[in-house]
């Protein structure tokens, strides 16, 4: 299948600005930044155009639906998310050197999509026949996203040496606070989206918004990680290192909400393996 | 808060205030939530005592149950944990609240990122009062409606009593629908009709994600089976064909078990058994493999002058199929009666609070983006 292909393109693109970002920050040549930034862009429009295709080509299968439904398209659209999501926070905060942190975790879910997972087109159960899936699914990932950049400057900010600057391609202490707030934020706001829509499909689907089942435990375990962040930051203005602490610990969170959960517990999200 | 209370009184109500109303308890709650939460999810909850003690022994399962481990999140005290949050929550909105109202002075932008946070919090209130309200006033029920049959007695979640409506819900045909050329189920559909005093009121098809709402009452389509007749009520009509010297076959009716005289022959024909879903085990034996008649097989014995002259089976979608070709007899099996019927498992639902549970959740959203979008820039 086409899609399939382009998706193995796209891993192998973001492997390449994966490269390049990482040498930008170590030889300190902008050449390498540039062309980082320019294969990532790149690798992002292969990465759209292969969902485009899949869509197209599971129409032609005759089952026809949005794809975003089993661990495979969602791994690769959550690729899709980190990537697009870092290339506008590149572009408002004009830092290239976070690109080789982010843009690895972008190329890891891509590649571990296409070493392990099927790339099947298979017909959707009747339960996921639903909007709200589409929903779900795109507000879940776009805030895991974010919490994935949050992630990465959270590292920056653990791996900068604290008494000089360190790497000067990288961002300030206070510019990469201010961009993991602005992480926060995006990610709290849609991932909170995330789960409402989910609950409200639960509802249609299963006549019960909230059943506790292992997933949407964890996906309030997971909020609730990052709710404790924001007020310890707003309220108990804490800063800084344990900041990035709460931040890493809201991401191991996402991870286990994510796959964990899929493959370590059970529930009714056990149809998305 | 009155002055009149006496110093002592006052100041141990002011403590208690206190402790409410500081973040780090805000913290601690949460944070206890979310590890209670993780048990809760490490633990398979509200499962068979036996099933239990299997997996982890007599004392520990002794031990789960003691703390409650075994259903965390209808505990007392989970809720109590909950209701602490929410006291937590509105002591200290009501605490800044006021900070807002005061300054008159302050830009429209800034007052509104305040509010912000206060919105958020008042939200979760509604939501667990909608949930409430679902808890106090709603109920959970399932029923089994055969196709053809009706009913209004719904068995209750977690009573197991039953429960009557005051209408009748008629399933008038339940369907599979398979994608083109595969097993994979594409939909699940039953034909409902409500009745009232014997009167139709209202007609729809549901399927999964699409429910019946009647009087505050939904019905979710939920599961399915297959209701296998009784075998006497089981006809199936053969056509044997003797082989060579151009003798004529001949049709019959008959039963599971029934043994028929065919008159001016001298066979008489056996229905030795009915099999509704013909498969072979791992050991080759024939099994059922589901009530549903998706492979119907007879086994046929043919006795002439007394003596088994043939034995076999005979399936109604493969017509054509012999055991052998040097059996002294065709049997085809062409049709049968009284297979059975499948029925639907509906999810029966009642939640007045949803509505409620709805207003909060935009107004959760609607929070989290005003405190985000207008918070002031303190940088």
């Amino acid at each position: 299948m086409i899609n399939h292909i382009f998706f193995q393109l796209t891993a192998f693109t973001y492997l390449l600005s994966s490269i390049l970002y990482i040498l930008y920050l170590g030889i300190k040549r902008e050449g390498f930044g540039k062309a980082g930034s320019w294969i990532a862009l790149f690798g992002f429009a292969i990465n759209t155009s292969a969902m485009v295709i899949r869509y197209f080509e599971s129409h032609r299968l005759g089952i026809g639906y949005v794809p975003l439904s089993n661990m495979y398209e969602s791994m690769v659209f959550f690729a899709w998310s980190i990537v697009g999501l870092y290339l506008l926070f590149e572009r408002f905060y004009r830092s290239r050197g976070l690109g080789a942190f982010i843009l690895p975790l972008g190329f890891l879910a891509m590649g571990v999509t296409m070493l392990s997972l099927s790339p099947e087109i298979r017909p959707l159960m009747p339960a996921l026949q639903s909007s709200w899936l589409v929903y779900h699914v795109i507000t879940s990932f776009l805030g895991y996203a974010a919490f994935a950049i949050s992630f990465g400057v959270s590292l920056i900010y653990l791996l900068k040496k604290t008494n000089r600057e360190g790497n000067s391609l990288l961002p300030d202490f206070k510019a990469l606070e201010i961009i993991n707030d602005k992480a926060i934020f995006i990610g709290f706001l849609l991932f909170t989206v995330g789960i409402l829509t989910g609950a409200v499909w639960a509802n249609y689907a299963w006549g019960t918004y909230w059943s506790w089942d292992p997933k949407e435990t964890w996906s309030l375990i997971t909020w609730i990680v990052y709710a404790i962040l924001l007020h310890a930051r707003y309220t108990g203005r804490w800063a800084g290192r344990k900041m990035a602490y709460i931040s890493i610990a809201g991401f191991v969170a996402v991870v286990f909400t994510y796959w964990g959960v899929n493959y370590l517990l059970s529930g009714l999200h056990s149809y998305a393996s | 808060m009155p002055v009149s209370l006496g110093g002592e009184m006052h100041k141990f109500l002011k403590d208690i205030l206190g402790v409410f109303l500081s973040i780090k308890t805000t913290i601690f709650l949460l944070f206890t939530i979310a590890m209670v939460s993780v048990i809760g999810t490490l633990i398979p909850q509200q499962q068979e005592a036996g099933a239990y003690i299997e997996h982890y022994g007599e004392k520990l399962y002794q031990l789960f149950d003691l703390f409650g481990l075994l259903n965390v999140f209808g505990s007392w005290w989970f809720q109590l944990l909950l209701m602490l949050l929410m006291v937590n929550l509105v002591t200290c909105s009501l605490k800044r609240l006021p900070s807002i109202w005061g300054r008159k002075g302050m830009p429209r932008k800034d007052w509104i990122g305040k509010l912000g946070p206060h919105l958020t919090h008042f939200s979760l209130i509604i939501i667990l009062s909608g949930s409430l309200i679902g808890n106090i006033w709603g109920f959970k029920a399932y029923v089994n409606i055969p196709q053809g049959d009706s009913s209004s007695a719904m068995l209750l979640k977690n009573s197991n009593q039953i429960l009557n409506l005051d209408f009748t819900v008629r399933c008038d045909r339940f369907e599979v629908v398979y994608y083109p050329g595969s097993e994979m189920p594409k939909e699940y559909l039953s034909d409902l009709t409500i009745l009232e005093n014997g009167r139709e009121v209202l007609r729809k098809k549901i399927r999964v994600n699409d429910p019946l709402k009647y009087k505050g009452v939904s019905f979710y389509q939920s599961s399915y089976g297959f209701l296998p007749a009784p075998p006497e009520e089981r006809k199936v009509e053969l056509e044997v064909i003797p082989n060579g010297n151009g003798s004529r076959g001949y049709r019959l009716q008959i039963g599971e078990g029934e043994m028929k005289n065919i008159p001016g022959t001298g066979h008489r024909v056996q229905l030795a058994a009915f099999v509704p879903d013909f498969s072979l085990d791992k050991e080759n034996r024939i099994i059922s493999r589901s009530n549903e008649p998706s492979n119907p097989a007879v086994q046929v014995k043919i006795y002439k002058n007394g003596k088994l002259a043939f034995n076999g089976w005979s399936f109604l979608k493969y017509p054509d199929f012999h055991a052998s070709k040097d059996d002294d007899y065709q049997v085809r099996f062409m049709n049968y009666f009284g297979s059975g019927r499948p029925y639907t498992g509906l999810m029966v639902v009642k939640d007045p609070g949803v509505w409620v549970v709805w207003i909060g959740f935009g107004l959760l959203v609607l929070g989290l983006y005003l405190s985000f979008h207008f918070r002031r820039r303190s940088h």
